[in-house]
């Protein structure tokens, strides 16, 4: 009897915690909007009491490697140094938890003013937590000299909500070492995707253990889309149709037939982390990678690799590789100093010494006249990276194209599919059909749940 | 006859050492890459190497500009050490007036505090926040340390119910008998016979304080003030480039003061949950 009764007491509490946590967290964001509103009002004001324009605090937050750490402190400190009145907090943790922080940070109105972000801008745009820039483009940020596609890829519904810290593009990486070791010279830089296919069976079997290529998977289908006239996705539509699929699948298969690529239980082993890449690991010569991923995978490696544009569609006579944003920093829509925080993104990308400090950590500049003032100084490797986005910031014949909506989940799609048609448990044909139909289906769930 | 049980035993013994080592592989690896040149470590993955090197220990303690590993092997320490000290008072005080004590509403407070237990730490999460930000304390080591003086761990208090439990009530009788009151039969009798498990308590603590990562990320902004597990993950850049000599090599110095404490008071610990009533 005893024991119902305490039972019972505990599951009557359960439910009133439970309850009650729930409530008091929607309380509490409600209720946070208004105390911070007060909160930061209140620090608005004290700040113009103190100083009249003077004394600000800005917080920038980023996620990143030790190198990057490093880099971005020197820029600050020149940035302290020349705005005597500005103190910036430095919060830079690595990669893990970084989100989940800013999440929280979020929800209870305590977000720094300046906030790095990836791909997933978008979706922090769609929870209306950024600041829009519009009002300080030409004031307190230059874009002028910023790359077009790269304003376009922060621009949403017509404002801009960030600036872009480096670009990127895919490329190939070519492992020299081992194509010399295979008695292959090395192609030109205008190569086809023929010379693709023949030279990749010969390292495969010049070598032992080493194939030619690992798949390019997802990243090489947008490429090969766009060196067609075609993309994946853009506002609003599918731009392509299952026979692309088809054809994509196919050049894949054909290369694994011939030799070229490397044979199932290899690729599937593939890691996403450049350490643990299969070309740094030896088991493949040559695999699709962003530029500015070059010197992780570089000093991975006693190895010396090249950083090759995709093949070329013969017919076409295009590469399809852009430019992609690597990362941004967006400022916080409640931010009591939108201004500064402009200007210290706006020395962060344009400022001549500031990247020069800066090089390549993030990417490639934007910024044109800065990053030909970098490629004139740059170390080796680096030169590598630049002259590499200058080619194809020049030659680039494909528009930039986001991310499909629903985007883990459709590359996990891509992924099974692939995994499908390595161990033939359909035909090309049947599992293209299959990955189309899916991926439309997909795509009307997630476009759906954003209206 | 003697024979063969001398040779069962040998069986054991090298499957034993067998399975052993190959747990210990991991943390072996680990030891050997981070005496390896950056470059070597993936590429030949191997326990041994053409070159040795210290590099990625002096690189990797002096983390970030300003400021070294000295700065969070400090910072966790300090943490740690609030944690463990705060812990052990006031859980065990707690634990005391659970277990012996009467006053109104017992079960209740017992259920509740049991219910701390249950509920998801992430439903919690985001009040939480709000709360230390409206006192101003993100960005401090309060709001890792001021929660433990309030013995918000409710699995040790738990645990202590139910040592407590196990010591005879004849011992409390004759204290009182010898004119002990409340405070007295839990500092004269009570503690000095739960010395098991507060050393459980003790250890349980420093580990968890040691290893967090998830409430120290979120309420630590500035570099000067991380502890040992925040400053390893600035050297990781999941989409870029990571240190990751670095990582090992510093992941090895902060595994020796946990081993070290493991090691010291290991038999203790079993003691203590043995005799907690908490059987398997």
């Amino acid at each position: 009897m005893r024991k119902v009764y305490l039972l019972f007491i505990l599951m009557l509490f359960t439910t009133v915690v439970v309850a009650c946590s729930s409530d008091s967290a929607t309380d509490d964001t409600t209720e946070d909007t208004n105390s911070e509103g007060t909160t930061e009002s209140a620090e608005e004001t004290e700040d113009e009491e103190a100083s009249g324009e003077e004394d600000v605090t800005l917080r920038v937050a980023w996620w990143g490697g030790q190198e990057r750490h490093d880099r971005s402190l020197q820029v600050i400190e020149m940035y302290e140094e020349q705005n005597p009145h500005v103190t910036i907090e430095a919060e830079y943790s690595g990669f893990d938890g970084y989100f989940d922080k800013l999440n929280t940070q979020l929800a209870a109105g305590n977000a720094p003013d300046v906030i790095q972000f990836g791909g997933n801008l978008n979706d922090f745009v769609l929870r209306d937590v950024i600041l829009p820039l519009d009002d300080y483009v030409g004031n307190e940020l230059d874009t002028s000299l910023h790359s077009e596609s790269m304003l376009d890829s922060a621009t949403f519904d017509g404002n801009l909500y960030g600036v872009t810290l480096g670009t990127t593009a895919w490329g190939v990486l070519v492992n020299k070492t081992t194509l010399e070791e295979a008695g292959v010279s090395m192609p030109s830089k205008e190569w086809t995707w023929d010379d693709f296919k023949e030279i990749t069976p010969e390292v495969t079997e010049n070598i032992d253990g080493t194939y030619g290529t690992g798949d390019f998977s997802e990243d090489g289908f947008g490429v090969f889309l766009a060196q067609r006239d075609k993309y994946t996705y853009l506002d609003g539509e599918i731009g392509f149709g299952v026979e692309d699929v088809q054809d994509w699948f196919q050049l894949w298969k054909d290369l694994r037939d011939s030799g070229g690529a490397a044979v199932a239980e290899v690729q599937v082993s593939a890691t996403q982390t450049p350490e643990q890449s299969l070309i740094v690991q030896g088991d493949v010569a040559m695999e699709s990678i962003a530029s500015n991923q070059l010197s992780a995978y570089s000093s991975a490696t006693e190895d010396e690799f090249e950083l090759y544009p995709y093949p070329y569609n013969s017919e076409t006579g295009k590469n399809g590789v852009s430019l992609r944003p690597s990362q941004y920093f967006a400022a916080y829509k409640d931010t009591p100093h939108p201004e500064e925080s402009a200007k210290f993104m706006d020395f962060f990308v344009n400022n001549v010494e500031a990247t020069e400090i800066l090089g390549n950590d993030r990417g490639a500049p934007v910024n044109s006249d800065v990053r030909k003032n970098l490629i004139e100084q740059a170390s080796e490797l680096d030169e590598k990276v630049y002259s590499y986005i200058d080619l194809v910031s020049e030659t680039s014949d494909a528009p930039y194209i986001p991310n499909l909506p629903g985007y883990n989940e459709n590359t996990q799609l891509f992924t099974e599919t692939e995994q499908i048609i390595y161990y033939d448990q359909k035909s090309v044909e049947q599992a293209s059909e299959d990955y189309f139909e899916e991926l439309l289906s997909n795509i009307e769930k997630y476009t759906s749940e954003e209206e | 006859m003697d024979q063969s049980t001398n040779r069962s035993r040998l069986i054991t013994h090298v499957l034993i050492i067998l399975i052993g080592a190959g747990m210990l592989y991991p943390v072996i690896w680990m030891v050997t890459a981070s005496f390896k040149p950056e470059t070597l470590i993936f590429s030949s993955p191997g326990l041994f190497s053409k070159e040795w090197t210290l590099d990625n220990y002096i690189n990797g303690w002096n983390v970030v500009r300003d400021v070294n590993f000295s700065q969070f092997f400090k910072n966790s320490f300090l943490i740690s050490l609030i944690a463990v000290v705060a812990n052990l008072i006031t859980c065990s005080m707690a634990a005391y007036a659970f277990a012996r004590l009467k006053f109104p509403l017992k079960k209740l407070w017992f259920a509740c505090m049991l219910m701390t237990i249950m509920l998801p730490a992430h439903a919690t999460l985001i009040p939480q926040y709000t709360i230390f930000h409206n006192l101003d304390w993100v960005n401090t080591i309060l709001p890792l340390t001021v929660p433990k003086i309030l013995a918000t761990d409710a699995f040790f208090i738990f645990l202590m119910v139910q040592f407590f439990r196990g010591i005879p009530r004849e011992l409390d009788e004759s204290a009182i008998m010898d004119g002990c009151g409340v405070f007295q039969i839990y500092t004269r009798i009570i503690m000095p016979l739960a010395v098991p498990v507060l050393i459980t308590t003790a250890i349980f603590t420093f580990i968890w304080t040691w290893d967090d990562f998830f409430s120290q990320i979120l309420y630590l902004n500035t570099v000067d003030t991380f502890t040992v597990p925040l400053g390893l993950r600035l050297f990781l850049d999941s989409q870029g480039q990571s240190s990751w000599g670095a990582v090992f090599a510093m992941s090895v110095l902060s595994l020796i003061p946990i081993t070290t404490v493991f090691f010291i008071f290991q038999r203790y610990i079993v003691e203590g949950i043995a005799t907690t009533g908490i059987k398997g």
